[in-house]
């Protein structure tokens, strides 16, 4: 049995509005072993991307303990959370959000750029994952001109340019057609294996779910393990 | 972040994708360039203008009336003395003439008027000097002495004396009789020539005589007496000729470069020079304010994109030195782009006035023909006066190009300074954005 790498206790999350509070977690108790492939599910609203915002350091706890390997996040000022964003974990979300002004392989190329690795090292390095994903000949096309299959896979070679220890993936599949969505899931699952990686993936596809090592649901701001 | 990633990020932010004009943040970007660089325009050109007229009209006060450096003895000098002095600065550094001069004060009158006059006792060698001759226009008459009661008259006090040459004018000196008893004398002068400085001060006081004659009516007592010292170039730094001049004249002597004996005129320029600069330079901070404007509109624009970085693993700080630099490169391409057409313009500004003279002259033409109807004939057919901006009589008829490169310099640098003013507004806008701006966005 491997070592947990996410560890949640207790966690909450409340966002305040000027006519009520939403109490969006209520205390959320989550373990994820390293290596795995963990899914999240849950109807809409219920605040399974809340949860994935805090466990990649987008957005902060607001009680509880969460532990993502060496990170401590709950005690993660803004330039830890930084520092734990480039290093340990690579997002993928429903919609791309690749930057249009750049090509699919400066936008994988540039978590990589930014963190310190020289140009050439973090473009070869883009270069090399865009073919591993099967998108090599279309490295300097600009997000436009990619189709909605091609982008997600920039994407996700763009959460792995750091070689992080955690891919998170928000509804990855959602936007997809059949075809596609198959695909992607197909390279998400392998991806554990083929990079040492841990994926966890919020999902309302439940599919997609059933094939994961760990499943989980989320409802009424607590952890369900099914 | 590294120097690299946010030089990358910067341009890419400001410049956008290759060949894609249609974004709106990146086309008030490029206006923003475009109004710094035309607001250095006018500053550039003010600046060179103001340096090559300072320097023209210098040039002419040091050629033609204080020299470029000027010796002068503590105490009475005797002949002997003066000449000593003189002899003494052959080997002077960089010197390039040097000549004794006596000056007194006097009243000249001719044919019931009279004038104050400024004596100036010369060397011939002065009179001959290129850079006296450059500057010295001779109105009519000669510009040299052929005896010794000759005078060459300003044409200001010419003028009040009704004097020509080869009329007569009288002087009225003073001298030491006896003790501290100084009683006028009257010299009788013939006009050898009529001068002007082209500034109507000089003009109308001098009265130029030859110096080797001088003593029967200018004495050490009642004329102060120097030697004039012109350099090679009067504009380049003198502390090594004054040194020089120093090391040789025998003592008693002092030393004095032109900006001090003309440091009213000096400083009077200077700070009008400064005063034109900060007007001009306000003009440059208005533009530099559209920076600003044109980043806060980009990222407004970019605020997903903005996020997106952070959720990168971008830090605030990363974020706000990418939009900073990006102002920043936007200053220096604005700057250099207007100090270059500025720098055009001022090197050409000779031919731009001429140019000007020449199209208000056709409109005062058009003018004419337009009004032909209700004009005599007289005045429809009489040659216009041709319309000169620069009086060549009075003033310089051209304006020397002076490029002041540590001046454009501190020009750039200040603007550069701006545009990281103008950038810290939206760079704090950008870093503040969160990274659940990815999200919140959708």
């Amino acid at each position: 049995m491997s070592e947990p790498i996410i560890v949640c206790e207790g966690l909450s999350k409340t966002f305040k509005t000027d006519a009520e509070e939403l109490r969006i977690l209520r205390s959320v108790n989550l373990v994820v072993q390293a290596g795995s492939t963990a899914s999240i599910t849950g109807p809409s609203g219920c605040g399974k991307t809340t949860l994935l915002s805090i466990l990649g350091g987008l957005d902060s706890p607001g009680g509880g303990r969460v532990r993502v390997g060496p990170w401590t996040l709950h005690d993660l000022g803004e330039a830890g959370l930084s520092e734990y964003r480039s290093s340990f974990v690579g997002f993928v979300f429903q919609f791309h959000y690749l930057l249009k002004d750049f090509t699919a392989l400066e936008n994988v190329a540039l978590p990589a750029y930014m963190r310190g690795v020289s140009k050439s090292e973090a473009f070869d390095r883009a270069a090399g994952l865009l073919t591993d994903l099967g998108i090599g000949d279309r490295k300097d096309q600009y997000p436009g001109k990619l189709s909605g299959g091609e982008r997600q896979r920039a994407a996700i070679a763009r959460a792995l340019i750091n070689r992080p220890a955690v891919i998170l993936a928000d509804e990855p599949t959602g936007n997809l057609d059949e075809a596609n969505a198959r695909s992607v899931e197909e390279l998400l699952l392998g991806l554990a294996p083929a990079y040492g990686t841990t994926l966890v993936v919020v999902t309302h596809d439940s599919r997609f779910a059933s094939r994961t090592d760990q499943r989980f649901r989320l409802s009424e701001g607590e952890i369900e393990a099914s | 972040m590294k120097t690299g990633p946010i030089l990358f990020l910067a341009l890419r932010n400001i410049l956008g994708r290759p060949r894609d004009n249609r974004d709106l943040a990146r086309r008030t970007l490029r206006g923003a360039v475009l109004s710094v660089a035309v607001s250095m325009v006018p500053l550039v050109v003010t600046l060179v203008v103001a340096d090559g007229m300072i320097q023209g009209i210098t040039a002419r006060y040091i050629e033609l009336s204080s020299y470029h450096i000027q010796c002068v003895p503590y105490r009475g000098q005797g002949e002997a003395g003066i000449r000593e002095a003189l002899a003494s600065l052959g080997g002077a550094a960089g010197v390039r003439g040097a000549w004794a001069e006596s000056q007194a004060v006097g009243v000249a009158f001719a044919r019931g008027k009279r004038g104050g006059a400024l004596v100036r006792a010369v060397d011939p060698g002065f009179l001959e000097d290129p850079g006296t001759r450059s500057y010295l226009n001779v109105l009519s008459g000669e510009a040299s002495f052929a005896g010794p009661n000759d005078v060459l008259l300003g044409s200001e006090l010419a003028r009040n004396l009704g004097a020509e040459p080869g009329s007569t004018v009288n002087l009225i000196s003073l001298r030491n009789l006896r003790g501290d008893t100084l009683v006028p004398r009257v010299s009788v002068f013939r006009v050898r020539g009529i001068v002007s400085s082209g500034y109507r001060d000089l003009d109308s006081r001098w009265f130029l005589v030859p110096r080797e004659t001088s003593g029967r009516y200018l004495t050490s007592e009642t004329s102060r007496r120097i030697l004039g010292v012109k350099v090679d170039d009067p504009f380049k730094p003198l502390d090594g000729t004054l040194e020089s001049i120093r090391a040789l004249l025998p003592e008693g002597w002092g030393v004095v470069p032109w900006p001090e004996t003309e440091r009213n005129l000096y400083e009077s320029f200077r700070t009008t020079r400064y005063l034109l600069l900060l007007i001009m330079g306000l003009t440059v901070a208005v533009a530099a304010a559209n920076i600003s404007s044109a980043l806060i509109t980009l990222v407004t624009e970019r605020s997903q994109e903005i996020a997106i970085l952070k959720g990168l693993g971008a830090t605030s700080a990363d974020i706000g030195t990418v939009f900073v630099a990006g102002g920043m490169i936007l200053g220096f391409a604005g700057s250099v782009l207007g100090t270059a057409l500025g720098i055009l313009a001022a090197v050409h500004i000779n031919e731009l006035i001429a140019g000007l003279e020449r199209v208000l002259g056709a409109g005062a033409e058009l003018l004419r023909l337009l009004a032909g109807p209700f004009l005599d004939e007289a005045a429809r057919t009489a040659a216009l006066p041709a319309i000169r901006i620069l009086n060549p009589d009075y003033y310089l008829e051209n304006i020397p190009v002076i490029l002041d490169y540590r001046a454009l310099g501190g020009i750039l640098a200040a603007a550069l300074f701006l545009s990281y003013l103008a950038s810290l507004l939206p760079a704090r806008k950008a870093a503040s954005l969160s990274p659940l701006e990815i999200i919140r966005r959708r």
